[in-house]
């Protein structure tokens, strides 16, 4: 798979061609995701509980969001008093430089990284390796794709693309005393055993949030491995980073959001660890001595200030939407080109990236509600969708200020000019009958080739005869039948 | 910089509210499931949870533990044990020589080379523990240090059955942890474990391949 070519260089048509004719993948993504439906499905038994609870997620959500630059500030106060560091940035550059000056502060030549979407999102990984700084990604996930040069395809197992026999090349191929073999295990000890050495000698741990407490000043992640643990405990600087977004106002609010966190995502009661983390280390305590909180906005304020689209930001990036996701399922997550793929992401990254390099994925989604009904926060992703669509081939009125970046950008007028001519014929009963006639008595002149539609299907040739017309015929005979037997009768 | 790019983030925001009004937590619906379960109920649940991701968990007495440590550590090949001499668990042991004891130091932070290249394993106590989703509560400090239970590649964890609550709610309650937060507070639900290579479960990801329970009874 190393052959791939880079996602941005092609279109997302080209993307989805692409992935849509290699069966490996297609295969590897359909069994994966029956497997995380699966694993969903067995734990939420009771569907009157579960709805419950996503009903209390999706209330904490919103509460939060309802005051998020109140938490915010609470969040930065609570934790300064705690001891940690608060840095603001507004776009992916700013972040990275944060990160940045804080590894030159300390000398720090690497940088043990437990797993983080937002570190994806600015693409930090590159920006320090062009700065002298080494970045080693620790999830083992994420291990994977840095040495395959390779990209997430899904948020929670980000080398879902990848088999068996893949990560024995690579490990074969990159690790010190590993030979080829396709035994799990065994796999993952060399992995371990490679990572130990790397968090024993690292400057600097960066990791992302799953949830920010504005109460009391906590930074809690959640994980199953212990790479966020070993990034956040050994070396003597840890760094998290995260969107304004995933803060909370109260420590009750946690318990629900992590069990439908946990259980969305890969059907468990609880992750291995939950780790909050509400200071640095106190006097002959061990972990680090310093802990920064780099916040990122990055487009977040754009769906902020629109009620409907605000919605976006209550996402717990469990992925539910996009294991549960007919397209996703067939695509993978590489051909929607953007960090987070599926359903949310075709929702939130126009607002990271703007319409005009997202203008396709609000329409790449078959509306069939899945992603809805499955979401822990009921995050209404169908009318997003949309909303999104519809905010992609709208004219604003006039003194309208756009709600999003790249507004219009689907825009065209030959569209516009065929819907308006739709909507007249379909609202004038004689133009539509004048129409329905000419369509059946022409049929004889359709097109056998038509652009787009007849590459995979059959031309649409009109019937001979209209519906309209049939139950005419139809209701004629019947009424005729009906005399028939009036007058047998008489 | 950040400080700018602080204010112009909280004004968008602020801007960004409009007409929508904050809610409050008498807004919130829905509900969380709620348990009245007895303690016997409480330590069943608590060991199915635990034994369903592969934690070992062993019933044991306040006076019989020393010798169950002994005989696991036996049975599993493991020599050299972390402990901590100012705990419950280091003052029981400290008389019982056939275990190769190594105690945290003074300064936790001088073991660290020997704590990833020479230790077996360890015993740590638990603050307390969850039923729902069998769960050890642990806050980590300088006797017992947050490496204790992450670097050596078995942990075993010294858990009294009174201190099991039904759910995390329920133990944040109790303990009242909103009023303080200790630096770093822990749940550990089973041994490290990763599903990254094909969706194929391996255990001892980055930390203990191993969680070995010792449930002292009431």
């Amino acid at each position: 798979m190393s052959e791939r070519i880079p996602l941005h260089n092609l279109s997302f048509k080209e993307r989805v061609d692409r992935d849509l004719n290699d069966p490996a993948l297609r295969h590897n993504f359909r069994e994966a995701m029956d497997f995380l439906m699966d694993k969903r499905k067995g734990r939420f038994t009771d569907d009157h509980q579960l709805q419950l609870l996503r009903d209390r997620g999706s209330s904490i959500r919103k509460r939060a969001l309802s005051k998020l630059p109140d938490l915010l500030e609470q969040l930065e106060s609570k934790l300064r008093e705690n001891g940690i560091r608060v840095h603001w940035a507004e776009t992916p550059e700013e972040a990275n430089s944060i990160v940045l000056d804080i590894a030159r502060h300390h000398g720090a030549k690497t940088m043990i990284k437990g797993k983080s979407m937002v570190s994806e999102e600015t693409e930090l990984n590159e920006f320090l390796e062009h700065n002298g700084v080494e970045a080693i990604e620790a999830d083992m996930g994420e291990f994977i794709l840095q040495l395959a040069e390779d990209k997430p395809s899904h948020i929670v197992m980000p080398a879902i693309h990848k088999t068996k026999e893949d990560i024995a090349r690579l490990f074969e191929q990159n690790l010190d005393d590993c030979e080829y073999t396709e035994d799990v295990d065994t796999l993952i000890q060399s992995a371990r055993k490679e990572l130990r050495r790397r968090f024993h000698a690292a400057d600097i741990g960066l990791t992302g949030v799953n949830f920010m407490v504005a109460e009391t000043g906590s930074l809690v992640l959640v994980e199953n491995e212990g790479n966020g643990r070993m990034a956040t405990t050994v070396p003597k600087v840890h760094i998290a980073m995260t969107g304004i977004e995933k803060v909370i106002e109260r420590l009750d609010d946690l318990p629900p959001l992590l069990t439908l966190l946990t259980n969305s995502a890969t059907g468990q009661p609880v992750t291995t660890y939950v780790n909050m983390i509400s200071s640095p280390r106190k006097q002959d305590e061990d972990g680090p001595e310093e802990v920064h909180l780099v916040l990122l906005d990055n487009g977040r304020t754009i769906p902020y200030a629109d009620e409907e689209m605000r919605q976006t930001l209550q996402c717990i990036r469990c992925a539910a939407c996009m294991n549960h996701c007919p397209v996703y399922t067939r695509l993978g997550g590489h051909a929607y080109g953007t960090t987070y793929p599926g359903p949310i992401g075709s929702i939130l990254s126009p607002h990271l990236l703007g319409l005009e390099e997202t203008k396709d994925l609000p329409s790449a989604s078959s509306l069939c509600g899945a992603c809805g009904e499955v979401c822990p926060v009921r995050i209404p992703i169908p009318d997003l969708l949309r909303r999104l669509r519809h905010e992609g081939v709208r004219k604003l009125k006039k003194d309208e200020a756009p709600v999003i970046r790249g507004h219009g950008a689907k825009y065209t007028h030959t569209e516009k000019a065929a819907w308006l001519s739709w909507s007249k014929l379909y609202s004038s009963p004689a133009m539509y009958r004048t129409f329905a006639l000419s369509a059946t008595l022409l049929r004889g002149l359709t097109p056998s080739k038509m652009k787009g539609w007849t590459d995979y299907r059959t031309s649409p040739k009109p019937a001979k005869k209209s519906l309209h017309s049939l139950v005419k015929q139809y209701r004629k005979q019947q009424d005729q039948y009906s005399e028939k037997q009036a007058g047998d009768k008489g | 910089m950040s400080i700018d790019a602080r204010n112009r983030i909280l004004s968008r925001l602020r801007a960004g509210i409009g007409d929508s009004k904050p809610r409050t937590t008498a807004d919130d619906c829905g509900d969380v499931a709620h348990y009245d379960w007895s303690q016997e109920e409480k330590v069943r649940h608590f060991t199915d949870a635990m034994t369903a991701v592969k934690t070992e968990v062993h019933q044991t007495t306040a006076s019989h533990w020393p010798v169950l440590l002994q005989l696991l550590l036996r049975e599993k090949q493991l020599k050299k044990l972390l402990v901590s001499p100012a705990r419950e668990t280091g003052q029981a042991l400290q008389h019982v020589d056939e275990i190769d004891q190594v105690s945290i130091p003074e300064n936790p932070r001088d073991l660290k080379d020997e704590l990833f290249f020479d230790i077996d394993a360890s015993l740590t106590t638990c603050r307390g523990a969850i039923a729902e989703t069998g769960s050890l509560v642990l806050w980590p400090d300088h006797e017992e240090p947050r490496a204790m239970s992450l670097v050596p590649p078995v942990h075993f964890a010294l858990l009294r059955a009174s201190d099991i609550h039904n759910t995390l709610t329920d133990v944040m309650k109790a303990e009242g942890w909103a009023d303080g937060m200790p630096t770093n507070a822990l749940l550990i639900s089973g041994p490290s474990k990763t599903a990254d290579i094909a969706r194929i479960l391996a255990y001892g990801a980055h930390g203990p391949r191993e969680l070995i329970v010792l449930l002292i009874a009431n």
